[in-house]
This record gives structure tokens, C-alpha cells and sequence, in this order.
């Protein structure tokens, strides 16, 4: 038997509307009070304000306002306004606005619009938009848009549309059409589509199609036919089949150079 | 007097009141317009995004995102990205992004990425990389990477030309040079995102140590079906499979390069010929019992 909206503000309110399978429930709690749903069924929960709220087992919750939700288990959370939401377990959510994720374990997001994901461990994130995405550990990334994201430990980032990725220590990068990639440390760069990467410290880059490549530092760089490498270094390791801009040669030094 | 902005309100009252210096600082996603700088300077910094429109002139720095319209000026420097068009006129310093269509004039130097369409105009110096389309007109330095995808260019350049207009990427081997994919004794190796049961919708069974074939196969058909679909890169082909990346399975494959047929980003085979392997989406092969002697990670090699 479902009813209505429910307004529940304490962990009774809310089992008793749970039990009475109310249509929607609306929890605005107090921000130093954690309410607990392990299972939703079929009523529609809602967070405001400043609720504090666990989601466990197969419970669906929607964050608003300025909610922390803990999302564990197989939970689903919508989260946007600026919710902050710590998803462990298998957890999914998705992300919008400028709400900000902490995702752990083998947690799923899917992010857009102005949100801020932290992914660790073997976390998954899909992002498109504006969003920023730190990634440690094995976390994989999906970016498109203009999403830009900071990939470091053994990360891997899949970058599409014109995002921005900062790869650092031994993260991964495949970056396709417009991307922009900034490869440090000694990260891999696979470069397609018509991407862009400056590959610094140790990086190594495998570019094909008709990517473009700065070569600086002791990088490693193995281009394409169609490739064009502006070399800016001599301490550079490159197998080049297409055009290379040696830089190193070049003397701003020298007035009579007009570039 | 500099003054800070965050809203179309507050940008609005800070033009208004003819202040020196406005900081456009908003939350990325948010897009503010400015008509008319009048006489103040207009700084985007951060992710703001930013509209420019009439005689605005704009500074846009950091990895703020402008779109500039009608005639206004847009000095962009850092890694800012910029969309003009109009007879917009932008100035691309350091790593900044321009994209430039209708009658829009670059000027670029440091190491500036500019796309020119239509009938732009950019004078490129420095270090720059510019991707010539449609009718625009080029003026490039010495040390300027330019790729002509158009033969409606005008080109002066200095430096080295890649020219894509002459790369005809229906021909399976320049496909495959093109994309980097390995080909050794005429067999090209290209990879499968495939679900967690080793196959797609179509219904064909990629399991490893397979050697699938077409049932449809058919060389002359020029669009979708009609063979097996690969792709030179696992991730490109997971695009086709519609899956997220956690939800897929990734098979490297052996197929006869005269029996491939180009189809923008991807390929259609007639069959494999050399047994379906799995790798991981970067190309590596998870199972090495499974693996040729030769082979290891191909993708992008």
C-alpha cells in the first residue's frame, strides 16, 4: 500500500515510510544524524538539505542540496546540487552539478555537468561535461567533453572530445580525437584521431593517425607516418616515420632567426 | 580597480561600472557573456567559460573556454580553448586551442593548436600546429607543423606540410599505416569489444582460440553488416559495442589484409585467420598461454 510524499527527518520516520511503501520519501535530517536504507523497494527516496544518509544493499537514492551520502553494496545514488557522496562496494552513481565523489573499490560513476570525482582502487568513471576527475590506484576513466582529468599511480584514462588529461607515474592514456594529454613521470600515451600530447620526463608515446607531438625531456616517442614531432630536446628517444620540427637546433638567441 | 566575477550579475554590474580589471572566475559549465568591455580589461581565468559577442575583447587564460562572436578580440594564452567565428580576431599564445570558422583571423605562435574551416584566416609562428580545412587561408613559419585536409586551402608555408588529401584511407593498407596497425605476411591484427559472453548483438562467437567468419560476408557492400566489424584500437572498437569499458572483454584478431574493407574508424573482414586472443583495452594480452610466440602488445606498435 504506497502513500503520497513522505517527510521523515529520523531513522523510525523513515523505516515506517519505507514499510508503508510511501510513493516518494523526502529525507531532510539533521547533518549529524546518518539514517541507514538498505533497500528502497519501490518508494522513491530523497535527500535535502543537509541529511546524512548510509545506502546499502539495492537501495536508489537521489542526493540534493548539500546531502553526504555513503553508497556501499549495489546502491544506486543520484547525486547533483552539491552532494558529496563516498561510494564503496559495487556502488553506482551518477554525478552532476558540482557534486563531489569519493569512489573506492569496483564503484561506477558516470559524471557531468560541474562534479568533482576522486576514483581509487579499481573504481570506474564514465565523464563528459566539465567534470575533474583525480584518478589513483587502477581506476579507469572514461572523458569526453571537455572533462580533465589527473591520472596517476597505475591509472588508466580513455580520452575523447577535446578533455585534458595530466598523466603522471606509471598511468595509461589513449587519447582520440581533439585530446590534450600532458604525459610525465614514465606514463604511456597511445595517440589517435588528431590528439594532441607534450611528453616530458620519461613519458613514452606510441602517436598514430595524425596526432601532433612536443618530444621534451628524456621522453620516448615512436610516431606515425602522419605524425608531426617537434623535437625539443636532444636527450629524446625517437623512431619517426613523418615530419620531425627540430627545435633543438634552433637559436632564439640568434636576431636572424625568424621563425 | 580589479574586481572578481562569479555570475552574469555581478559581470554585468562590474562592466557597468567601467571597473579597470574584471576577473571572470565562475564555476566551469557556466556560461557568462560580455557584449561590451567597454573600456575595462576582461579576464577569464580558471574554467570559466565566457561568450564573447560584438566588440568584446577577452582575455582568456588558464583552461578557460571561450566562444568568440561578431568581431570581438580574444587573446587566449595558457592551455584556454577558443571557438570563433564572425570576424572574430584571436591572438594564441603558449599551449592555447583555437578553432576557427566563417571569416575568423588567428594569430598563434608559442605551441598553439588552431583548427582553420571555412574561409579563416591564421598566420601561425613559433612552434605551432595548424589543421587546414575547408577554404582557409594560411600563412606558416618555419617551425609550424600545418595538416591539409583540403585542396580549397591557400597555403604559404615555410615549414613541413602533412598533406591528408592525398591519403586515401579506403585502400586497406594505407587504412592499416595510417592507424598503426601491425600487418606481418599480409595478415593485419585488429582488435573486438565484445560482451562477457564473447560476442555482440550480431550473434558471432569470439571466444578465444576461435577464427569466426562472416556469415553475411559480402566485399562489395560499402556500409554496415556484411562482415566481421574491427576496429585498430580495443577502445575504438568498445565505442561500436556500447558497453562501459568495465563491462566488456577484448579479443585481438588476425584477418587477411585482402580480404578488409575500410569503413571510416573501422574495418569489415570476411573472417579471422589467425585465432581470437584476449587483451586488455590497452592492447595487451591477458592470457598468454593463448598468445602467438610473436606476439605481445600490437596496439598502437
Amino acid at each position: 500500500m504506497s502513500s503520497g510524499i513522505n517527510h521523515v527527518r529520523n531513522q523510525d520516520e523513515l523505516d515506517q515510510a519505507l514499510a508503508a511503501r510511501a510513493d516518494v520519501i523526502c529525507i531532510d535530517s539533521d547533518p549529524n544524524v546518518w539514517l541507514s536504507v538498505a533497500d528502497s523497494g519501490s518508494s522513491h527516496v530523497k535527500a535535502w538539505g543537509s541529511s546524512r544518509v548510509i545506502a546499502s544493499g539495492s537501495a536508489r537514492i537521489e542526493a540534493w542540496d548539500s546531502t553526504h551520502v555513503r553508497a556501499s553494496g549495489s546502491a544506486l545514488i543520484e547525486a547533483s546540487g552539491s552532494a558529496r557522496v563516498i561510494a564503496l562496494g559495487s556502488a553506482y552513481v551518477k554525478a552532476s552539478g558540482s557534486a563531489h565523489v569519493i569512489a573506492l573499490d569496483s564503484a561506477r560513476i558516470e559524471a557531468w555537468g560541474c562534479a568533482l570525482i576522486e576514483a581509487r582502487d579499481s573504481a570506474y568513471v564514465k565523464a563528459s561535461g566539465s567534470v575533474r576527475i583525480e584518478a589513483w590506484d587502477s581506476a579507469l576513466i572514461e572523458a569526453w567533453g571537455s572533462a580533465r582529468v589527473e591520472a596517476r599511480d597505475s591509472s588508466r584514462v580513455v580520452a575523447r572530445g577535446s578533455s585534458h588529461v595530466e598523466a603522471r607515474d606509471s598511468s595509461r592514456v589513449v587519447a582520440w580525437d581533439s585530446a590534450h594529454v600532458e604525459a610525465l613521470g614514465s606514463s604511456h600515451v597511445v595517440a589517435r584521431g588528431s590528439s594532441h600530447v607534450e611528453a616530458w620526463d620519461s613519458s613514452h608515446v606510441v602517436a598514430r593517425g595524425s596526432s601532433h607531438v612536443e618530444a621534451r625531456d628524456s621522453s620516448h616517442v615512436v610516431a606515425g607516418k602522419y605524425v608531426a614531432v617537434h623535437l625539443h630536446s636532444q636527450r629524446v628517444t625517437l623512431d619517426a616515420k613523418g615530419a620531425v620540427i627540430d627545435m633543438t637546433a634552433v637559436d632564439l638567441n640568434n636576431p636572424e632567426v625568424v621563425p | 580597480m580589479s574586481v572578481t566575477v562569479r555570475t552574469q550579475d555581478e559581470l554585468d554590474q562590474a562592466l557597468a561600472d567601467h571597473s579597470d580589471v574584471i576577473c571572470i572566475d565562475s564555476d566551469p559549465g557556466v556560461w557568462l557573456s560580455v557584449a561590451d568591455s567597454g573600456s575595462s580589461h576582461v579576464v577569464a581565468l580558471g574554467s570559466a567559460h565566457v561568450v564573447a559577442l560584438g566588440s568584446a575583447r577577452v582575455e582568456a587564460r588558464d583552461s578557460s573556454r571561450v566562444v568568440a562572436l561578431g568581431s570581438s578580440h580574444v587573446i587566449a594564452s595558457d592551455s584556454a580553448y577558443v571557438k570563433a567565428s564572425g570576424s572574430a580576431r584571436i591572438e594564441a599564445s603558449d599551449s592555447a586551442h583555437v578553432i576557427a570558422w566563417h571569416s575568423a583571423y588567428v594569430k598563434a605562435w608559442g605551441s598553439a593548436l588552431v583548427v582553420a574551416r571555412d574561409s579563416s584566416r591564421v598566420e601561425a609562428l613559433g612552434s605551432v600546429y595548424v589543421e587546414a580545412r575547408g577554404s582557409s587561408h594560411i600563412v606558416a613559419g618555419k617551425y609550424v607543423a600545418v595538416y591539409r585536409y583540403s585542396q580549397h586551402v591557400t597555403l604559404d608555408a615555410k615549414g613541413p606540410v602533412i598533406d591528408m588529401t592525398a591519403v586515401n584511407l579506403d585502400d586497406p593498407a594505407t587504412w592499416c599505416d595510417y592507424h598503426g596497425v601491425h600487418v606481418a605476411e599480409g595478415i593485419a591484427y585488429l582488435y573486438k569489444a565484445v560482451n562477457r559472453q564473447w560476442t555482440t548483438d550480431r550473434g558471432v562467437d569470439y571466444s578465444p582460440g576461435s577464427t569466426p567468419e562472416a556469415p553475411d560476408w559480402d566485399p562489395d557492400w560499402r556500409g554496415c553488416g556484411h562482415g566481421l566489424h574491427l576496429c585498430a584500437d580495443p577502445m575504438q572498437s568498445l565505442a561500436y559495442l556500447g558497453l562501459p569499458a568495465d563491462k566488456a572483454r577484448f579479443l585481438r584478431v588476425g584477418v587477411r589484409l585482402d580480404e578488409l574493407v575500410p569503413l571510416g574508424d573501422k574495418v569489415r573482414a570476411r573472417r579471422v585467420v589467425v585465432p581470437c586472443v584476449e587483451v586488455d583495452l590497452f592492447g595487451e594480452v591477458v592470457d598468454r598461454d593463448q598468445a602467438p610466440a610473436s606476439a605481445s602488445s600490437l596496439s598502437g606498435e
